[in-house]
């Protein structure tokens, strides 16, 4: 007994003498939503962090999804547990601007001494985060967008050594390809951020008015009305052609391993996983481009993906004092941008990172060639009203209604316009709930 | 007959009892209390704002061809299922109880999904049922395209169907591994 009382008590000693060095940190927490791979690239930033000073320490969780790190939030900040600094994708953003629960980062930055070049962040990543009135809300870190992955070697066939320009001009590709003995020239999912959002952006095609919520809550959506509704004519009859295959989980593999074993010829994805794609595709030469345009339209900027950092209320000085050094650490060209675009397929936010990227030569080397036309695409045009972004409560839910309207469309079971039009029902009654929930409030 | 209760010191009974009243209390009364509670409301996500809205709640589902749809399909499925359930049931209990032919089939027939985790079954399901690797697949090579539950719906109900016969007529488990999220 005594001897167990010794060993706990010198146990104990041996605690306190090891306190002091580390007492010294101040801790803060910070919250991420990204899964897999990149999970692991996000963590190491964090370590990273740590490692390049010792008075902060920043404690880093993931969510386990990006759905999941809004909720667990949302429920943290209800308990007054909330993290300091929180990772939150693109379609979160509207409900953390209207949450009172947030420090703006434009705020946060003048309170903490902070010095940012907000225009220096590429236009239509600023838009996204941005207030009506110009104001960055939060500090975008992973950012990418769409682009369109074609198999070299399937457009070789038909003689063709360039991606189409244009829907028109893809939908020859796909026929001449299926009669040159390709099998599947197009992988389909029911995603909506490519084949609505992204398609729309850089046609320059409205998604809802009010210049797509950015001017207030009452906003409608409108995309039933659009060329949006002739373009998922298009793929349903390339469906039915057997021009196009859907790949979902259900079928066994989705879009992505479907372009990755080279069964289908091209696909609409984000530049976030091209890094994945020169690992797993590498049976045949592929190259990424812009989307195709629609015949006589001028290319504009297409919309950011991917995740921003939010600072929350009601953590201590100190937490943001060390948060101030965090937020510091990961949005410099060369300890923040670079390492994410290195080690992602995520392109640099602001100018500083590709100016550094460009001066060591990045997007020169042959395995990150067409990486470049990622930020060309999201920086197209300077912002037209409606290539901001999309600022829609509880957009995840219309988008989710789209989704299984595609679903019976594609399916056979109803007429497309109709689908799209009951989901632009289904989708407005969201938007009314979401306006009724914050009666009174304003957009910033 | 009824005797008084054995407990004459009325503090040591509340003792006992107000453990269990207090559960009840808070994992029964107070959630449900909530819940009627936030029927008749909104709230804003990160609080702040919880605006009393009477039964607009209520109407808006009520409005709601999903609602429906699912109250529908409930229906249909609370039906369907006693009634095979009772008739297939009745009619095993009857082999077993006279020893008629097939009985030990039966027997045997009841425990196998015992035997095996509804996860494992669930994958094994969803292997068996898959376009592109499962047995299933094969008559693909015969007729084309002719399996493919992702985009032909009346496959897909077919095949949940499928499982779902296998957990109503054996034993309660989990096929929803296989069928559409």
């Amino acid at each position: 007994m005594n001897r167990i009382l010794i060993a706990a008590a010198s146990l104990g000693a041996l605690a306190l003498a090891a306190a002091p060095a580390h007492a010294e940190r101040i801790k803060f927490d910070f919250w991420y939503g990204n899964t897999g791979a990149i999970a692991e690239v996000v963590q190491k930033h964090c370590d990273l962090f740590n490692q390049s000073q010792d008075k902060y320490e920043a404690v880093c969780t993931g969510q386990g999804g990006y759905d999941k790190a809004e909720q667990n939030t949302i429920a943290a900040y209800r308990a007054k547990q909330q993290p300091t600094i929180v990772q939150i994708y693109d379609a979160g953003t509207v409900n953390f601007m209207l949450s009172d629960a947030i420090i703006p980062a434009v705020q946060f930055a003048k309170d903490h001494g902070m010095t940012v070049d907000w225009d220096s962040y590429f236009g239509g990543i600023k838009n996204y985060y941005a207030t009506s009135k110009g104001e960055m809300w939060s500090f975008p870190y992973n950012s990418s967008t769409a682009m369109f992955y074609w198999n070299k070697d399937a457009w070789a066939k038909i003689g063709k050594t360039e991606a189409p320009k244009t829907w028109n001009e893809y939908a020859a590709d796909l026929k001449a390809m299926k009669a040159a003995g390709v099998s599947c020239g197009l992988a389909l999912d029911y995603d909506t951020w490519t084949a609505l959002e992204q398609f729309s952006a850089s046609n320059d095609l409205p998604i809802a008015t009010m210049n797509n919520g950015y001017d207030g809550l009452g906003a409608e959506l409108l995309f039933n009305k659009t060329a949006y509704v002739d373009h998922m004519k298009d793929y349903k009859s390339w469906l039915d052609a057997g021009f196009a295959e859907l790949h979902t989980e259900q079928t066994g593999k989705d879009i992505d391993q479907a372009f990755a074993d080279g069964s289908c010829a091209s696909i609409f994805e984000s530049i976030a996983d091209f890094r994945n794609f020169k690992q797993t595709a590498t049976g045949f030469n592929w190259g990424v481009a812009m989307l195709p345009l629609l015949d006589g339209k001028e290319r504009k900027n297409t919309l950011v993906g991917g995740a921003s950092l939010w600072v929350m209320k009601g953590k201590t000085d100190q937490e943001y004092e060390a948060a101030t050094a965090f937020l510091n650490y990961v949005t410099a060209a060369d300890t923040g941008q670079k390492y994410i675009v290195e080690n992602t397929g995520y392109i640099p936010v602001r100018a500083d990172g590709l100016e550094l990227l460009n001066k060591e030569g990045f997007y020169q080397k042959p395995e990150n060639a067409g990486r470049e036309l990622a930020i060309a695409s999201l920086t197209a045009s300077n912002g037209t009203p409606v290539t901001r972004g999309i600022r829609l409560g509880n957009y995840t839910s219309i988008r989710k209604a789209l989704k299984s309207e595609l679903e019976a469309a594609f399916a056979g079971q109803k007429d497309v316009q109709v689908a799209i039009d009951d989901a632009v029902a289904t989708g407005n009654e969201i938007l009314r709930r979401y306006e009724q929930t914050f009666q009174g409030a304003q957009l910033p | 007959m009824l005797r008084h209760a054995a407990f004459t010191n009325i503090w040591l009974a509340t003792a006992l009892v107000v453990p269990q009243l207090l559960l009840v209390f808070i994992f029964f009364y107070w959630p449900t209390g909530e819940a009627l509670y936030w029927a008749f409301t909104l709230e804003q996500p990160f609080g702040g704002s919880n605006q009393w809205v009477g039964w607009l709640n209520f109407s808006t589902v009520f409005k709601d061809p999903k609602y429906w749809n699912s109250v529908q399909v409930s229906i249909i499925f609370a039906v369907a299922t006693t009634a095979i359930i009772i008739s297939v049931s009745l009619f095993l209990a009857l082999l077993v109880d006279r020893r008629l032919p097939g009985h030990q089939i039966y027997s045997f027939a009841y425990f196998i999904p015992y035997a095996m985790a509804a996860p494992a079954a669930g994958l094994a399901f969803r292997f068996i049922f898959s376009p592109n690797a499962g047995f299933v697949a094969a008559i693909n090579d015969w007729f084309p395209n002719i399996w493919n539950p992702a985009t032909d719906d009346t496959w897909l109900n077919s095949a949940c169907r499928e499982t779902n016969r296998g957990k109503l007529v054996t034993a309660p488990r989990d096929f929803s591994l296989l069928c559409p999220r």
